[in-house]
């Protein structure tokens, strides 16, 4: 019964080993984050695993801390950063203070539902991904309410993406990845962007690793009271495109590894 | 979001699907031509509902014209009333039943 594994979860500390970390960031999310924080609470805990709730505050000024903090939940560890550092740099913490032997990132608004994670799980569980990660653009995706502008923006920079680096993915962006705990961590030690290009990043790097990447349709609903505007995230992502190739050639992401196995 | 209402005893309007900001407007449309008096919502099969439409609902039951009552919510929808402390403002019944009858267009006395 769901209601009665979330109470448990609720109430009790986990004494197994986390099977599952579920990290999510948020910036100034005192609107969003409780609801969010209740559905995923209430789905994941009947998947009948050992799971936790990582909240990674990255310096938010609103009532976020104090609501998530006063929820006083055993199984949710909340992180506070002392001043807002970007979208990356509150995943990179919430990652590297994860347990799981599998770590979703989820965004805060629930614009992914978290019932598309037992798609993504089944991936990785079948064998033959290490990453799954949630796709608008893959074919039998379905998105809601997003408006013209963003439409045309994602589609104009995910072919760019395309030209420039050998990733077949037609969605990097979309916040809604699993990986396996192995391949989050190592990944998010060596991940240095501190922005929201961070998604394109650590695929980059997944796929220099040799690290095997599944790309899963999935509902993804437009939330409104977005903190992003679409110009200046195309201005932010083109320039860390840039980045990203000029971190390589100053060697910032270690040495080469031989390539294993292709991105599918 | 699919809004459905019956009338058997009781009028019951069921809300079926997500219930977030972009539904708003068509629920409190619908709450605009509804007839005052008990209003009994089956929150059962909502799979997710956000700040904007707990707000709503918030109003809804300070409206004097409705006496509002929420009928066997879903676990999701349950979990995030606790967790946000406004189960503690909303009538929440598990069965239509439990509801007390009233007269069509009559609210409870007070409140």
């Amino acid at each position: 019964m769901t209601i009665t594994d979330y109470r448990r979860w609720a109430a009790e500390p986990n004494t197994a080993a986390v099977a599952l970390s579920v990290v999510i960031p948020c910036y100034n999310e005192e609107w969003r984050i409780l609801p969010t924080i209740g559905a995923i609470a209430t789905h994941v805990s009947s998947m009948g695993l050992t799971w936790e709730m990582v909240i990674a505050d990255d310096g938010s000024t609103d009532d976020t801390v104090d609501l998530v903090r006063a929820l006083d939940l055993p199984n949710l560890k909340l992180l506070v950063a002392p001043v807002n550092g970007g979208k990356g740099s509150a995943v990179r913490r919430g990652v590297q203070a994860a347990a799981g032997d599998l770590v979703l990132l989820a965004d805060a608004d629930q614009s992914t539902p978290i019932e598309q994670l037992d798609k993504l799980k089944a991936a990785i569980d079948r064998g033959g991904a290490d990453i799954a990660i949630g796709s608008r653009g893959a074919h039998g995706a379905m998105t809601e309410n997003k408006n013209a502008v963003r439409k045309i923006a994602s589609w104009g920079l995910n072919r760019l993406i395309t030209l420039l680096y050998p990733l077949r993915i037609r969605d990097t962006q979309c916040g809604f990845k699993l990986f396996s705990g192995r391949a989050a961590r190592l990944l998010f030690d060596q991940q240095i962007i501190d922005g929201f290009s961070f998604d394109l990043e650590v695929l980059y790097l997944a796929h220099r690793h040799g690290f095997a990447i599944r790309e899963i349709p999935v509902v993804w609903i437009d939330a409104p009271g977005s903190t992003v505007s679409t110009t200046k995230v195309a201005i932010t992502f083109l320039r860390d495109l840039a980045l990203i190739r000029w971190n390589e050639i100053r060697g910032r992401y270690g040495a080469s590894k031989p390539q294993v196995a292709s991105v599918l | 979001m699919k809004i459905t209402t019956t009338s058997q005893g009781h009028t019951v309007t069921r809300l079926e699907g997500r219930f977030d900001a972009h539904k708003c407007d068509a629920f409190n449309e619908h709450v605009a031509k509804a007839v005052p008096g008990q209003m009994l919502l089956d929150l059962s099969q909502i799979e997710f509902i956000d700040s904007s439409a707990l707000a709503a609902l918030v109003a809804l039951s300070r409206d004097a014209r409705f006496e509002l009552m929420i009928i066997n919510p879903s676990d999701p929808v349950r979990v995030i009333l606790e967790l946000t402390a406004i189960d503690q403002v909303l009538t929440i019944v598990e069965t239509v039943g439990a509801a007390p009858d009233r007269e069509p267009g009559s609210a409870a006395q007070g409140g």
